[in-house]
């Protein structure tokens, strides 16, 4: 599988032309030099493994093996620079327990088994349950850590073949509230600014994220900006004192939830104090209102329907009349004098304002609502679609864009923005598939929290995970699994058909009847998508160790085995199932590159058209789309117009009371990633940071009778779990907060979290919880 | 015949917008061992214990100019140093 250099040397030639047309990192590639370097070492080059950001990293390859890996400083994402992770990333593959040989629980132990044995085995379940119980039997969880292509096949077997949409990735738990307002608002998935605003603007407000640590590269770029302009501002509000808020020229304190009220209030006397843009309003933008009272997803398949009221902007305003700051200061805690001054920097014509936000904002059981309230910023400010001005969430997985998104792995959607629900786009998608009219069903399927609910009810039979470690990263994990025979261990609580596919052993390997062996990152040629539209490619450039293989030749077995492969005849697999992915693109604004194109750049932002990447979408000048002498146009919403939705405060779904009198926030770390199964596997970064730590106001403390270091019992209504406390540690909580990064697989903090969610993006808010602290 | 005119029209046009480009293209090689060799590998880890609220000038403090033995670092001009730097084992 997969193109070999010889093929793509024959390519290239033919894919030159196209790339040099309009390829800003233009660079085709000349492999003998490449590989006449005299110390041994071939390079080449893959966007990183980890984050969202998508750096560039020059990968050297010798013996058969990755020995070093170095910032490209011909990516024009990082310029040469990695975070720590990057840089040691020619160790993640090379932890001593790597998986290498398919396993199959017998008698509640796992035994070797071969690739025939397990194949067969995950097939007949399969048929059983299908046979059985129907084609909603069986599901896939997949990840936005997937290859475009890995996630390509599992939604054209599962949509297409199977007849189910079982198929959801863990980036539902991670950037879905940004996918329904991007929806909502402009009428198509993901942001119209790039980074190039990162290094163009001269005012950043950063709402809840830490991306010194998070995003660190982009980060970098930021303070970069500043120390050539010296009027740039950086301005961090969050729930936490951060290594962010350290370098920010301000840091700004909230509540947790206040956001909701802090930026109503802001929109308040943006329209009070005339800030706004009317000539921009009324040629780009509609007023809506949607369905209030929203509930909280504590119920098992409950459902929500968001509703959508035309206001006029007369409405909209007497509305907006009530959410005073002096209202918001109540519910935030930011003084009404504060929120007044952030109105009038967002509505300073002579500055150029960047709205940034993470997982503050999207997991957070308003996260639509907080993403339309700040799109709502820059529209009726209109510094929107222009460079240097943008509002961008950043996306923490390394293809959530380009394979979650782009592909449409997630119960609801199809290809380039299509969803299952719409006859018109069920039908495009069957033509390109070349599959029977009517194969593709109507029904959504369940978003990740309601699939693994599904399984514990007993009504997914069967379910295939992919790329990513659900037992360790869901919410309220208590609900999912029992006590296992040895203390610190965990096992399955019912008869479900658990398969996952991974690298390392990890919490949700302990919970698998089979368990897979993946090929990773360089083992295997591959397409990630990242936050600012970059779709990058690497080939692959070592061979996976032992009998470990890569999960579309896993999923394309299962096909065969189920009678579903002559969805699969590719002979030059990547190449030709690309082009059949990139036919979904094309014309629709989301247009991708022949995928010869990707072999010689440092990946492009689409839309890709006549060979030219496009920085800033419905911007004229930039996004070929756009109608001549308009300036910007969203030609993507209904009529062109952007919704400006007015979304009210309601509290979260769980606040500290007597009993549970602290707030809990879980996050990331700049050590590890995620749930940390490589990372933690890479000595420097262990060392560095072995283990979770809750930080916890030193006044919280002292009430409680704890000093730094002691060991201390965090309860909450759904779990408990002993840890050590931190104060005065790298983050600072504000008074009644803590917070605790959840990559230690030792100290499962997300037991404690609770499964509630955002009713319209179904996206779990991870970050606020009610939980009590007492000493061991 | 008008038909054939316009082919070939279409042809040399082609040809035209397509060799300069290819030229332009062989002008700016790739070469990544080349671009490899002009960037770092491992950031060293920092054998020595940090406080927590160091900033970047704290480092540079002894890094910038290499006092009290500190190495000097190549790229003052980064100033996040802990995105790449992180704590190593403290030698006694």
């Amino acid at each position: 599988m997969g193109v070999t250099r010889r093929d793509f040397l024959k390519a290239s030639a033919a894919a030159t032309a196209f790339a040099a047309v309009g390829a800003s990192a233009l660079n085709p590639l000349k492999a003998g030099i490449a590989e006449a370097a005299d110390d041994g070492i071939k390079w080449d080059k893959a966007p990183c493994r980890y984050c969202g950001v998508g750096c560039s990293v020059l990968v050297g390859v010798k013996g058969g093996k990755i020995v070093a890996t170095k910032g490209d400083p011909a990516g024009p994402v990082n310029r040469g620079l990695n975070c720590v992770k990057g840089y040691f990333l020619s160790k993640a593959l090379y932890g001593k327990d790597r998986l290498t040989t398919p396993l199959i629980r017998k008698n509640g132990k796992m035994v070797p088994a071969s690739w025939d044995e397990a194949l067969d085995l995950i097939a007949s379940k399969f048929k059983d349950s299908i046979a059985k119980n129907g084609p909603n039997s069986v599901a896939m969880y997949g990840s936005g850590q997937w290859t475009v292509l890995e996630g390509y096949t599992a939604v054209k077997l599962f949509k297409g073949g199977i007849g189910t949409n079982n198929v959801d990735p863990n980036a539902r738990l991670c950037m879905a509230s940004a996918v329904g307002a991007f929806m909502n608002t402009f009428g198509s998935d993901e942001p119209m600014g790039c980074y190039d605003d990162l290094d163009l603007g001269d005012t950043y407000i950063l709402w809840g994220a830490n991306m010194a640590e998070a995003h660190p590269v982009l980060y970098s770029r930021m303070i970069d900006n500043r120390l050539k302009h010296p009027n740039v501002k950086i301005i961090d509000l969050g729930t936490r004192w951060t290594r962010t808020s350290q370098q920010a020229d301000e840091y700004i304190p909230f509540k947790p939830h206040g956001d909701l009220a802090a930026i109503n209030a802001i929109i308040h006397v943006i329209l009070r104090d005339k800030l706004y843009d009317q000539a921009f309003i009324d040629k780009n933008t509609v007023f809506k209102r949607g369905t209030e009272n929203a509930p909280y997803g504590l119920k098992d398949k409950e459902s929500f329907d968001d509703v959508a009221k035309p206001l006029t902007f007369e409405q909209y305003k007497e509305l907006m009349k009530p959410l005073t700051p002096e209202w918001a200061e109540k519910i935030c805690g930011i003084p009404a004098k504060k929120l007044v001054e952030l109105a009038h920097i967002y509505g300073d014509k002579t500055r150029k304002i960047n709205s940034l936000w993470t997982m503050g904002v999207n997991q957070h059981v308003r996260g639509t609502w907080v993403n339309n309230l700040l799109y709502n910023l820059h529209l009726l400010t209109g510094k929107i679609g222009r460079p240097g001005e943008n509002p961008l969430s950043l996306t923490g997985q390394p293809s959530a864009c380009g394979t979650a998104r782009e592909v449409g792995t997630f119960g609801h959607r199809l290809p380039a923005d299509m969803v299952v629900m719409n006859p018109k786009h069920r039908e495009i998608t069957e033509k390109i598939w070349g599959i029977p009219a009517g194969r593709i069903s109507p029904k959504p399927g369940p978003h990740a929290t309601e699939m693994f609910r599904a399984v514990d009810r007993g009504d997914i039979k069967c379910i295939w995970i992919q790329c990513t470690n659900p037992y360790q990263s869901l919410p309220n994990l208590n609900r999912y699994r029992k006590a296992g025979d040895k203390p610190g261990t965990y096992a399955k609580k019912n008869d479900a058909f658990i398969v996952v596919s991974d690298i390392y052993p990890t919490r949700s390997t302990e919970m698998a009847d089979v368990i897979l062996p993946s090929a990773s990152w360089v083992e295997k040629e591959g397409v990630f998508g990242n936050t600012e539209r970059r779709t990058q490619h690497w080939f692959k450039m070592v061979e996976p160790p032992g009998q470990a293989k890569n999960d579309t030749w896993q999923l394309i077995e299962l096909a065969k085995r189920l009678g579903h492969g002559g969805l699969f005849p590719y002979k030059h697999f990547d190449k030709e199932m690309f082009e059949e992915y990139r036919q979904f693109t094309i014309g629709t604004g989301k247009d991708l590159a022949p995928y010869e194109t990707y072999y010689k750049v440092r990946g492009l932002r689409w839309p890709v058209i006549n060979g030219k990447e496009t920085r800033w979408r419905y911007a004229e000048g930039h996004d070929p789309k756009v109608t001549k002498g308009v300036g910007v146009e969203f030609y993507k919403a209904p009529n062109k117009k952007a919704s400006i939705w007015f979304r009210p405060y309601e509290p979260p779904a769980e606040s500290p009371d007597m009993e549970y009198p602290l707030w809990l926030c879980t996050g990331r770390l700049l050590e590890h990633w995620h749930t940390a199964t490589m990372t933690g596997r890479v000595p420097e970064l262990k060392r560095a940071m072995p283990e979770a730590v809750i930080e916890i106001h030193p006044e919280d403390a002292k009430k409680l009778g704890i000093k730094s270091r002691d060991q201390v019992r965090v309860s909450s209504r759904r779990g408990s779990i002993v840890m050590t406390a931190e104060l005065n540690g790298r983050g600072k909580p504000e008074k009644g907060s803590t917070f605790v990064a959840f990559f230690d697989e030792t100290k499962m903090i997300n037991e404690l979290c609770i499964d509630a969610f955002c009713p319209i993006s179904k996206e779990p808010d991870f970050k606020k919880c009610a939980i009590k602290i007492q000493k061991v | 015949m008008r038909s054939i005119i316009r082919l070939l029209t279409v042809l040399c046009l082609s040809a035209a917008l397509v060799l300069p480009l290819l030229a332009n293209a062989d002008e700016t090689p790739v070469n990544y061992a080349a671009d490899a060799a002009k960037t770092g590998g491992d950031p060293p880890t920092v054998p020595h214990r940090m406080k927590e609220g160091d900033t970047g000038k704290s480092c540079l403090a002894c890094h910038e100019k290499g006092l009290n033995k500190a190495p000097e670092t190549s790229h003052p001009q980064r100033l996040d140093c802990v995105q790449c730097h992180v704590q190593g084992e403290i030698k006694k």
